[in-house]
């Protein structure tokens, strides 16, 4: 008796936990996003292909040392030709018999050594360069720095670290400011300090990023200037937060206007609408209406660029880094493009990681815009 | 010093405070102490909103705008009290000065407005209004598509005025929402509780609407044009509702409408308004077989329901007055086609009729010369009848 019992209610809950699944597995937010991500990769393939095609337009006498070559062709001929080719095999030109390999077979092998898959690829070869001395092991390879002669893996994973954290805390910040100053434009359209902030967005409009950023960098970083005390410094230095002070500031101070114009504008929208009418004339207090009512469906439509604001927040800081010395991914890329030999493997990856993360970022947009708003439905077109 | 900057920075946090409908008014105001408990003692029949000499303005720019000018009324508790004139006359800012839910440029700039003996024109601060909107008068507007957040829940925009109102506990605030949604006709009430309000359809929202409105037993309805976004079977069916819920709650409806097919339907009393004005009042039986002013007469013959087919249809001819200058004289005479001389240089006095029937025309003094109503108006219960038998006219 009690075990039909115990037995009824495990079905019971297994059912549920069935049910549920059977939900999740088919709720079309999970079959948008599964099909999101494969059209995402397909497209990451693309920009690949390209970028690498388009790689394959700097001449092979670019992509090694002339200098060791000849200098290498006066002991030993062999030597010479095996670096060429070994050079140029780095680059996924040659293969290590010194053949021609095409375009196509040169991406599908960036793609191969992109993916996640266990391989191990040679690196290191001995002087006459005949025999690999040295395999690297591991997952996802983006090849090796022409300039640092470092894994561009590597190098990535150590630059991203301060991107990131200078994205995070410039976004966080803007929106801390920008938010509650949108709100208070939009309660009162042409008041004090509706006008205030208008004038505010203006002005900074009209500052160019570039000038601002040197002008932020000296002013804020003169020791003798009136934030001296601050002792901010006119550069980065690693491990001390405070040297961070300044990039972000400049950063945030540029960003913050964009950011209230959209939550004024949709603000200013939903005040007016008809819901609130009603809400007040509900008896509601204006603070309920406010914080209860208007504040989730004027950020509906603002919700969906917050993760995007973090994405290119990291890939966009191009002026802050290099002014302020900081060694970021985006200082990465300018130094990798203004090389006199445009250092390709670093180029590739940071292209790579970029149009990776911003459509991880676009998707993530759509999908904390449906977890906001229970109308929008994520389908393609077509389905129901 | 210190106290300079508590100074400031409270001036800093008022920034955040909420500004809207505070009305500002020159003259000091003294804390009234009033009873709003007593209304539950008036009697059906009697006064419960007493307007007199009411007047609102409005600035536009450096102009000043009067929407109202100095309406007098008696609305009776229990009666539906129906407000007609076309658009721009002023019956949806009458209403709105009920409630003081009045623009930001608006303000009540003369008369009274008595609600239960206590002068609402006399409120300064958003949080007297709080007490009367939504518990004592509530209010229902045009567009039920729009009239609910869409993002919440449709039991949570219910149970929010019950729990706020009445100081229920989010439980049986729910319980009672749920009946109160099922009063007005939602079926499966407790199922569709966690819906939005896009799942329901227009009919329907505007039912929850009216739950709403209802979930503190006010006196007073206001209905701006509760039907008009609706299609006719719903709106037959939402009229039939505002019936039936009247008898049982005993609510008073003060009706905003420029239909008067809904004002026949609906209405005991009917108050016609142009430029800011009442120029007829009387009852539904007054306004429809016997009126006396031009205006109500004009309204009536543009009825497309009461024309026949080898008329052409009746239209007023102009267009309203602009209120921003004073008007001179009658406001209704440019359009008037029974229009005196003394009507552009004198407003008309407001005539009585009979005990319940008043308007306000020239037309009406002794010494005025006799006119001849319209055919249509002198038909109008035989065609009325006509359309009921569904007779052909």
């Amino acid at each position: 008796m009690e075990n039909t019992l115990i037995r009824d209610k495990l079905t019971n809950i297994l059912k549920s936990i069935f049910i549920a699944i059977k939900r999740f597995i088919t709720s079309p937010t999970l079959i948008y996003t599964i099909r999101r991500i494969l059209s995402g990769l397909f497209t990451l393939t693309l920009i690949l292909a390209v970028v690498t095609a388009l790689i394959r337009l700097i001449p092979d006498i670019k992509l090694y040392d002339v200098r060791l070559y000849s200098k290498l062709a006066g002991t030993s001929v062999t030597a010479a030709e095996n670096y060429k080719i070994v050079q140029l095999f780095k680059y996924g030109r040659v293969d290590l018999d010194g053949n021609r390999i095409p375009v196509i077979r040169n991406i599908l092998q960036y793609i191969y050594n992109a993916l996640p898959i266990p391989k191990s690829i040679p690196i290191r070869w001995d002087t006459r360069y005949t025999v690999v001395l040295k395999y690297w092991e591991g997952f996802s390879y983006l090849g090796t720095s022409m300039d640092t002669n470092k894994l561009v893996n590597e190098m990535l994973a150590e630059r991203i670290g301060v991107s990131f954290r200078i994205s995070i805390s410039s976004v966080f910040f803007a929106y801390l400011i920008g938010y509650p100053f949108g709100i208070a434009m939009a309660k009162k359209p042409g008041g004090i300090i509706d006008r205030l902030g208008t004038v505010f967005i203006v002005l900074n409009y009209a500052i160019p990023a570039l000038v601002f950023f040197l002008l932020m960098n000296k002013i804020l970083g003169n020791p003798s200037g009136i934030f001296g005390a601050l002792n901010l410094g006119y550069f980065y230095i690693a491990g001390d937060w405070r040297s961070l002070i300044a990039p972000v500031f400049s950063i945030v101070f540029l960003s913050v206007p964009g950011i209230i114009i959209w939550v004024r504008r949709f603000m200013v929208d939903q005040l007016t609408s008809d819901y609130v009418k009603f809400a007040r004339s509900k008896g509601l207090t204006e603070n309920r209406i406010m914080y209860v009512h208007v504040l989730r469906n004027a950020f509906v439509p603002l919700i969906r660029n917050v993760p995007a604001a973090f994405i290119f927040a990291i890939i966009g800081s191009y002026y802050v880094e290099v002014i302020w010395g900081i060694p970021g991914t985006g200082n990465l890329l300018i130094s990798a493009i203004r090389a006199t030999t445009p250092d390709v493997p670093v180029i590739q990856g940071l292209t790579l990681i970029y149009s990776a993360m911003s459509m991880i970022a676009f998707l993530l947009g759509d999908i904390v815009t449906v977890w906001f708003d229970p109308r929008i439905r994520l389908t393609h077109k077509g389905d129901i | 010093m210190k106290n300079k900057i508590s100074e400031i920075f409270r001036k800093f946090l008022n920034i955040f405070k909420p500004t809207k409908n505070k009305v500002v008014r020159s003259d000091d105001f003294e804390q009234t102490t009033y009873i709003l408990d007593d209304t539950d003692k008036i009697q059906n029949g009697e006064t419960i909103i007493s307007v007199k000499n009411l007047e609102v303005q409005f600035r536009v720019r450096a102009k000043v705008l009067t929407a109202i000018r100095k309406v007098s009324v008696d609305i009776k508790k229990g009666e539906t009290f129906a407000v007609v004139g076309e658009s721009g006359s002023g019956k949806s800012v009458f209403t709105k000065t009920l409630v003081g839910m009045l623009e930001e440029n608006g303000n009540v700039s003369g008369g009274q407005l008595l609600y239960a003996g206590v002068d609402l024109a006399q409120f300064v601060e958003n949080k007297d209004w709080l007490k009367i909107r939504g518990k004592r008068i509530s209010m229902i507007f045009q567009d039920p598509m729009t009239s609910l957040n869409p993002l919440k829940r449709i039991g949570f925009q219910v149970a929010e005025v019950i729990r706020i109102h009445r100081g229920l506990d989010k439980k049986s605030a729910k319980e009672e929402a749920i009946k109160l949604l099922e009063r007005v006709g939602i079926k499966d009430a407790r199922l569709r509780y966690r819906d939005f309000p896009f799942q329901y359809s227009g009919g329907m929202r505007q039912r929850v609407v009216i739950a709403i409105a209802l979930a503190c037993k006010p006196d007073i309805l206001i209905c701006d044009e509760p039907t008009t976004a609706l299609d006719v079977t719903i709106q037959a069916q939402i009229l039939e509702l505002f019936k039936d819920l009247k008898d049982e709650f005993g609510f008073t409806i003060i009706f905003i409408t420029h239909d008067l097919g809904v004002v026949a339907e609906i209405a005991d009393r009917v108050a016609v308004m142009y430029a800011g004005q009442i120029l007829e009042l009387g009852t539904a039986e007054d306004i429809f077989y016997h009126s006396q002013h031009p205006y109500t007469w004009a309204l009536l013959s543009s009825l497309p329901q009461l024309g026949r087919n080898d008329e052409d249809l009746f239209s007023i001819a102009g267009t309203p007055p602009s209120l921003i200058e004073d008007v001179k004289g009658d406001a209704f005479a440019p359009r008037n086609v029974h229009g005196m001389e003394i009507d552009y240089y004198k407003d008309s006095p407001l005539f009585k009729i009979s005990e319940t029937h008043y308007a306000k025309t020239w037309l009406l003094d002794p010494r005025a010369p006799k006119v001849k109503r319209p055919k249509i108006i002198d038909e109008i219960p035989e065609r009325v009848a006509a359309i009921y038998t569904g007779g052909d006219l």
